[in-house]
């Protein structure tokens, strides 16, 4: 749309010299044409690109000052985050531990740590400086727009990967190609259809249940 | 279909499976609806496009004429899944693995043989 602008601005052009009596071609365009003046004014400007703060060179050595504390500030920060995570996923490892069977519990310790981990990661994003928003901002789009980002976060919050392999309430002995057992039942539409018989699959609209 | 506090089994027919071949799979249907019945629900899933048979299912009996759920599940040839309560998988097997369900199911459950009526 804001590309057109430039051949909106000759049709207007060509218009007014209509106007004025002055009938002639303008840069190969005919006056045969409605009146582009209103439309011009109807058009939004072109926005002015705001230069973007981060990528500004700095200009005076106390700008510079301040950049290099900030990003010490925001270093510690991340820094810190990292260290309270793998702490947690440790003290959780260390919790699970069972003292007769000598062993951990490795699903609770993912469970506890998948808990901390996503809730510092939301006060991260809710607390974040301005460096945390300017990466947020930088590398956001990219991760969520990445398929694998995207089904991983999918699949968490419907639970799908999490699964209790090796349990004993599993029993697997193969068959097919998809879900083992004891992991998460997949989703799947089922169609009602008259009588004691349904239809699988994406057919028909009517009367869509789910598994 | 899966709400509720029973078991639920899945019987695929297999992507080319049909009335023709299903009486094993009924068999098993029946097997499972008779030594627990109120337990597990047992449901077919017949693949592709099956003849019509003038036989009555007393099981229910699922068409998936274009092997959505089939892909879905990844099953070529028949096969068997078990989804407990919590719409976790608790069994998988092929058609011919139905006593090792059974025993799975003896270990876990409470069939209607060992319920013995004092008199």
């Amino acid at each position: 749309m804001l590309s057109s602008r430039p051949m909106i601005d000759r049709l207007a052009a060509a218009t007014q010299a209509e106007s004025n009596g002055k009938r002639k071609e303008v840069h190969g365009v005919t006056t045969l044409l409605p009146d582009f003046n209103s439309l011009r004014s109807t058009m939004p400007a072109t926005p002015r690109r705001r230069p973007n703060p981060f990528l500004r060179p700095f200009e005076t050595k106390a700008d510079t000052m301040n950049g290099l504390r900030k990003l010490k500030r925001e270093g510690s920060h991340i820094l810190r985050l990292t260290i309270r995570i793998s702490a947690k996923y440790r003290q959780a490892f260390r919790q699970s531990f069972d003292h007769k069977s000598k062993l951990c519990d490795l699903h609770a310790t993912k469970e506890k740590s998948m808990l901390n981990g996503t809730d510092q990661a939301y006060t991260t994003l809710l607390k974040a400086g301005d460096l945390g928003r300017a990466a947020a901002r930088l590398f956001g789009p990219f991760l969520l727009s990445s398929e694998i980002v995207r089904k991983k976060m999918r699949h968490t919050l419907e639970e799908i990967d999490i699964n209790y392999r090796e349990g004993p309430l599993a029993v697997d002995h193969g068959g097919s190609d998809g879900p083992r057992a004891d992991e998460r039942m997949l989703d799947s539409t089922v169609v009602k259809m008259p009588g004691n018989q349904y239809l699988c699959g994406k057919c028909c609209a009517e009367h869509i249940g789910r598994f | 279909m899966l709400r509720g506090t029973h078991w639920t089994l899945l019987i695929f027919s297999g992507r080319d499976g049909g009335p023709a071949d299903s009486g094993d799979l009924i068999e098993v249907a029946h097997e499972i609806t008779a030594r627990f019945p109120d337990t597990v629900k047992p449901h077919l899933i017949l693949g592709g496009f099956p003849i019509a048979d003038s036989a009555p299912y007393s099981t229910t009996v699922l068409l998936d004429p274009m092997n959505h759920a089939h892909d879905h599940f990844g099953v070529k040839d028949a096969c068997l899944y078990l989804i407990r309560p919590d719409l976790y998988l608790g069994f998988r097997g092929k058609l011919n693995d139905a006593p090792r369900l059974l025993e799975y199911l003896d270990r876990l459950l409470v069939s209607r043989e060992s319920i013995r009526i004092p008199s």
